[in-house]
């Protein structure tokens, strides 16, 4: 009986022991801060968070009481999934990383605060720095401020100036437009003996919003109305777009098709060389450079459709929690990411481009050597020196950069959905018109039992 | 009770107490929860709100959720009876008294147990239209290229060849029923004159109707629960023609954040799962054959 008891009773303390609270010391306050679990996104906060503490060491007014933020990588998938349940229970981090395709899931359950009471109240805050058509992919309709954006997301034409060169073509000049597109991809799509293509033209994801939706909006165009209630894919403007983009597969077929491999399975075909043109973003840069050797590649604005040149802008970010103890330690952090030392250690991770306009020239951000924390960059044959990449492209995008309340919809799981469903159909031989008449009705469906 | 009864009665109690603690709040009470959130609206942020059948009615009215149930439908009434018969022909071959016999056994188990989601990436590559395996042995029979996981024609029909490379765990199951069935009856078959055919469809198989109904239940159970292929291959494309019940699903729970909706499904799920194997447990008096049986 005694020994039962002396067993009972250590099992119990050692339970104990494990639910016991550790104090902090009161002199430090700590925060949590979310993030992808990606190796680059880890590397991103880690040097995020020591650079904000190196500054908060030299500041009069946060040295004391000490900050620390502890980094929380999400392993995996699900990150969205993970805050979501984090939020039920309450237990949110303080500083959370946010894509712009969240923010409207995250606002509509209050996952994250209206950040406008600090912007207002702090005269340090860049507001005027800051790329307008950034910020607003963290505010939603009412003008509330969810997310900070912390790079500047912009669409580009990534081209392969080897290929381009093969085929007797000149580079992708910045007035270039869809017809010269056109022509260039027929010029770059190549068949062997038996026809079947070696090599396209162009490739893309089509049912990613940031392809289809500039392409329809440069012929005139809106996949959504202009209250953004509404999906409008089946206007008569937008099919024209929609089938123009369909075609480059179908009829033209100097587009590669969706779920078709031009290379061995797991391999990047641009990065292979077996396709000549595609949308990217910036951070596929260092993707590129790494597996590009030779690096004869380089990046010009989209070409421009029938009525104007559009391309897609949308930006990751960070918010705070509405279940963070300490916001003013949050918002000096948040602050930090966006001020221009927080972008030049962003920069410098070559995750993106600094989302401040007095940046857009520096070469914090421009310099190739930066791109590979690996090693050195293998030169090109042709160039004595780093390749040089036409930076430019990017920001100057920014000019023609579709608004981001034309996107809030499409970003729904459903309603993306939909639109893949729709884009598979026409790509199997559904007419166009059909498909997405179709894809409307879905959508609308959708959004009225949303509003109920 | 006398006070040793009682003793014993309570230590047996507290023995089992962690497995039963575990078994209500860990099984028994989320199963409980799902059952009425399934009667509710609720997407995880807000409260559940009661909503009586109208996740029920929706599903009736929803053409995702009958195309899901096609699918899979088709799936396990092909994939399920052409397994158990591949199943039983490599156990028959594998019976034989051959040396190195246990190393063919071992190839043919291995695929069993290698992951879902590994196996899942591997035939990715053997089905690619362009590189893949199948492709290439298809054109050297002078055979035409299929457009497997592209094509809504082909795209399950290539998840169900897929699933024929697990048959490797009802082999296993069937090698132990063909070698526990009872020599004397062959012997007397053969002194009746049977030959080859006769003895397999009047001993062998009627023998082995235990394992076939096992087999079967675990396979209608599992073919009704596929998702990993699905989820990591196809994503249930094109145009839905891979859109697996389990994973429309997941589908409505985890992108959609229906979770009332998607409880409604798992119900539905388990009801046309216990109905089917209710129908098989009562169609087995008829079919399946236990060693001693009186009939």
């Amino acid at each position: 009986m005694g020994i039962r008891l002396a067993v009972v009773c250590c099992l119990l303390s050692t339970v104990l022991c494990g639910c016991s609270h550790r104090e902090e010391p009161t002199n430090k306050t700590v925060l949590r801060f979310s993030v992808l679990g990606a190796k680059q996104e880890a590397d991103l906060a880690n040097a995020l968070v020591k650079g904000f503490e190196a500054k908060c060491r030299r500041s009069e007014h946060l040295r004391n009481p000490q900050i620390k933020i502890n980094v929380e990588p999400v392993a995996g998938m699900g990150y969205d999934i993970k805050l979501v349940m984090q939020s039920a229970a309450g237990t949110l981090p303080d500083v959370v990383f946010l894509a712009d395709s969240l923010v409207p899931t995250f606002t509509k359950y209050q996952v994250v605060r209206d950040l406008r009471p600090f912007i207002r109240q702090d005269p340090e805050f860049p507001i005027n720095d800051i790329y307008p058509q950034m910020m607003k992919t963290g505010t939603d309709k009412k003008g509330r401020v969810f997310m900070l954006p912390r790079e500047l997301g912009v669409v580009v034409m990534f081209y392969n100036r080897a290929l381009f060169r093969k085929a007797g073509l000149p580079d992708p000049t910045p007035d270039w437009t869809r017809k010269d597109f056109l022509r260039m991809a027929r010029k770059l799509t190549l068949r062997d003996k038996d026809g079947r293509v070696t090599q396209y033209g162009f490739s893309a994801s089509y049912n990613w919003c940031g392809v289809y939706a500039p392409w329809v909006a440069s012929e005139g165009g809106r996949v959504v109305t202009r209250d953004g209630a509404r999906a409008s894919f089946s206007s008569p403007e937008s099919l024209k777009g929609l089938e123009d983009l369909v075609r480059l597969v179908t009829v033209e077929k100097v587009a590669m098709p969706p779920n078709r491999s031009i290379t061995i399975p797991g391999v990047d075909p641009f990065a292979a060389g077996k396709i000549a043109m595609q949308p990217q973003v910036f951070p596929q840069v260092p993707f590129y450079r790494a597996t590009m050797k030779d690096g004869d590649w380089d990046v010009q604005v989209m070409p421009a459709g029938t009525m104007r040149r559009v391309t897609n802008m949308g930006a990751a970010g960070y918010g705070m929690s509405t279940n963070t103890k300490h916001p003013k330690e949050a918002w000096e952090f948040l602050k930090f990411i966006v001020s221009p030392e927080g972008q030049r250690i962003l920069a410098a991770s070559g995750s993106g481009i600094p989302c401040l306009k007095s940046l857009a020239k520096d070469p914090c951000w421009r310099t190739p050597s930066l791109h590979l924390r690996e090693g050195p960059i293998r030169l090109s044959r042709s160039e004595g020196g780093h390749p040089a990449l036409n930076y430019d492209a990017f920001v100057n995008s920014v000019e023609f950069g579709m608004g981001w309340e034309d996107f809030l919809i499409l970003t729904r799981p459903e309603v993306s959905d939909a639109v893949t469903q729709a884009f598979e159909k026409s790509f199997l031989g559904t007419p166009v018109g059909e498909a997405f008449r179709e894809a409307d009705g879905k959508i609308n469906k959708i959004l009225a039992e949303k509003s109920e | 009770m006398s006070k040793l009864r009682k003793r014993e009665t309570i230590e047996g109690w507290a023995f089992i107490a962690p497995l039963l603690v575990g078994l209500v709040f860990f099984t028994a009470g989320p199963v409980l929860a799902s059952l009425v959130i399934s009667f509710c609206k609720y997407d995880i942020f807000s409260a559940p709100r009661f909503v009586g059948g109208r996740n029920y009615a929706e599903l009736m009215t929803d053409p995702l959720f009958w195309q899901s149930l096609k699918v899979t439908a088709i799936y396990s009434f092909v994939s399920v009876p052409m397994g158990l018969g591949l199943g039983l022909a490599v156990a028959i071959l594998m019976n034989q008294k051959v040396r190195g016999i246990a190393a063919f056994r071992t190839i043919y188990y291995l695929p069993a147990v290698v992951s879902g989601v590994a196996v899942a990436l591997l035939w990715m590559w053997i089905f690619d239209p362009s590189y893949g395996l199948g492709n290439v042995v298809l054109r050297s029979l002078h055979l035409p290229g299929s457009q497997w996981l592209t094509s809504p024609k082909t795209s399950l029909l290539s998840l169900i060849l897929m699933s024929f490379w697990g048959i490797g765990g009802g082999m296993v199951i069937y090698l132990a029923g063909l070698q526990s069935v009872p020599q004397h009856l062959y012997e007397a078959a053969d002194l009746d004159g049977a030959g080859v055919l006769q003895k397999f469809r009047h001993v062998t198989i009627p023998m082995l109707t235990p394992v076939i109904f096992y087999n079967l239940i675990m396979g209608i159970i599992g073919s009704f629960q596929v998702f990993t292929q699905a989820f990591v291959m196809t994503n249930g494309g094109p145009v839905n023609s891979t859109l697996f019940y389990v994973l429309y699903l997941f589908r409505q729970a985890f992108n959609y954040y229906h979770m009332g909706y998607a409880s409604a499904m798992a119900w539905v799920l388990f009801a046309i799962i216990l109905g089917l194997t209710l129908v098989v447990f009562k169609s087995s008096a008829f079919w399946v054959y236990y060693e001693g049986e009186r009939r």
